[in-house]
Order: C-alpha cells, then structure tokens, then sequence
C-alpha cells in the first residue's frame, strides 16, 4: 500500500506517534519538497519531530515524476503550495492509493476531484481498530496530543470513535 | 524576509503611536510600522487558513516559516486550522475501504 504524505500530516502522525506504526504497515511517499519543509526546514529551527522524521522516512530518489495530462489541469486549477503540488504529482506518477492531509484547503480540492484521502485522525482510529496501536489507552493519547492542532469538532468526533471501539471491544 | 519599498497614506495617529512604540523599544519609525503590518498578516493568513482558502504551504511561504511555525502560530492565536469534521468522517471511510 502507497500513501502520499504532505509535510502537515507528516508531522502531526509523529506527533502522536503513529508514524512510526504506519511505516511499518504501508510505504510512505514522501517528495523532496515534503522533506525540506519537514526535517530540513525543522531541523534547521530545531523541531525535534524533523529529527525524528528523518530518521522514520526517506525521501523519493527519483527527481522527475510522470504526471499524466489529468494531474497537470488539476495542478493548475487553483494555487497550491510547493507541497501540495509535489503530494499531487507523487500521487498520480506513483500509483499511490491516498494522500495523507490535514489541510482543510487541499482536502477540500481533492475532494472535489474525487482524490482519495486519509487524515492522521482517521489513521489513528483504523489503527486503533485494527489493535495495532494497543492498548486502546494508547490511542487516547494519541489524540491527545494531536488535540492542540486540531479543530474541537475534529476532536470530538475522533474521541466518540475511540470510545465506540472501547464498548463494542470483547 | 525579501523586501520592496511601496508607497503609502499612514494615518497621522498611527504614526504618533509609532513614535511611542520606537522610544520605548528603541527602533526606527519604519520597522514599528513593519511589525505592526506582519502582526496584521499573520493574522489575515491564518484566518484564510483556517477558512481553507490557503493551504499550510501556502501560508508558510508567503510568512516565510516553517510549516512547525505555522502549527504554533496557529496554536498561540487560538486559530482553529486542519480539516473539518465533515473531511474526517470521509477520510473514515476512505480508511475502511483502502487500508
């Protein structure tokens, strides 16, 4: 399974943790402009996640990426960060299967493109579901350090899903 | 930050308070007048953000941070930014189906 990061995603999942469980389980596509404004950009103002970045994933070898005629209108159709732009173009030129985001404005964009996606909270939860991040008291704490960085609503609805898991567990 | 000289009608009051602001931090008039016009745009940006108008990358290149800068901007000024409820419960199902 390929997932594509960008550099927001990347940083929340080792936040909480999970970046280390997802590298495990999936490739994680990460383009030279993710690793700059994650581990070099960080390391640079000493964020101890682009350290801890560095050492989980690598960035993609190869510099020139194929980007089908459909992936350049998309480009295109509205003005996207550096990092935006390299997810999208890994995405198509890789096969991957979803990008990982937590950017409301490029969500919304993929969206409407019919891209899938993946957050670091619906991550948590699948991990969760699947007991790999076990205990579950593992998770609650997952989300709460993802908790300064996400929208309340965001949080809530997380939480409720954890704690549905935690009733229907045998 | 790359800067470019443009020119500008201050009212006279902001001026006057910026003559505060530079004795009691000694500074020149312009660069009092400057920070008070980042503080404005980091606002602005993270309102666009949190709107999901701009894109993280976006914001961080027009400030000149770092995306970590970003997330603790945000986190300081109490301004909500990432996904909404609504993206989450479609990246829910999107997690059942792939992963």
């Amino acid at each position: 399974m390929k997932l594509v990061c960008d550099t927001d995603a990347l940083i929340k999942l080792n936040k909480a943790g999970l970046l280390r469980l997802l590298v495990q389980r999936t490739e994680i596509l990460v383009g030279h402009e993710v690793w700059h404004e994650a581990v070099d950009a960080g390391k640079a103002h000493g964020y101890p996640d682009a350290f801890e970045i560095e050492r989980l994933v690598s960035p993609l070898k190869r510099k020139r990426l194929h980007v089908p005629a459909q992936a350049r209108a998309l480009l295109q159709s509205r003005q996207l960060g550096a990092g935006e732009q390299e997810a999208l173009k890994l995405y198509f030129s890789e096969g991957a299967e979803a990008i990982v985001s937590d950017d409301r404005g490029f969500l919304h964009l993929l969206e409407a493109h019919g891209l899938p996606y993946l957050t670091p909270t619906a991550i948590l939860v699948w991990l969760a579901e699947h007991r790999v991040l076990r205990p579950l008291s593992r998770g609650y704490q997952a989300l709460e350090k993802l908790k300064p960085y996400i929208r309340p609503g965001h949080y809530e609805e997380t939480l409720k899903d954890l704690q549905k898991l935690e009733r229907s567990k045998p | 930050m790359s800067k470019k000289a443009y020119p500008l009608r201050i009212p006279e009051g902001l001026l006057e308070l910026a003559e505060i602001k530079t004795k009691e931090e000694r500074l020149d008039k312009a660069t009092a007048l400057r920070q008070w016009l980042y503080i404005g745009a980091e606002e602005y940006v993270l309102r666009l953000l949190s709107a999901g108008r701009l894109t993280i990358s976006q914001a961080a290149k027009l400030l000149e941070l770092s995306i970590y800068d970003i997330q603790q901007l945000a986190e300081e000024h109490g301004v909500e930014i990432g996904s909404t409820t609504a993206q989450y419960r479609k990246a829910r199902q999107t997690a059942s189906r792939l992963l």
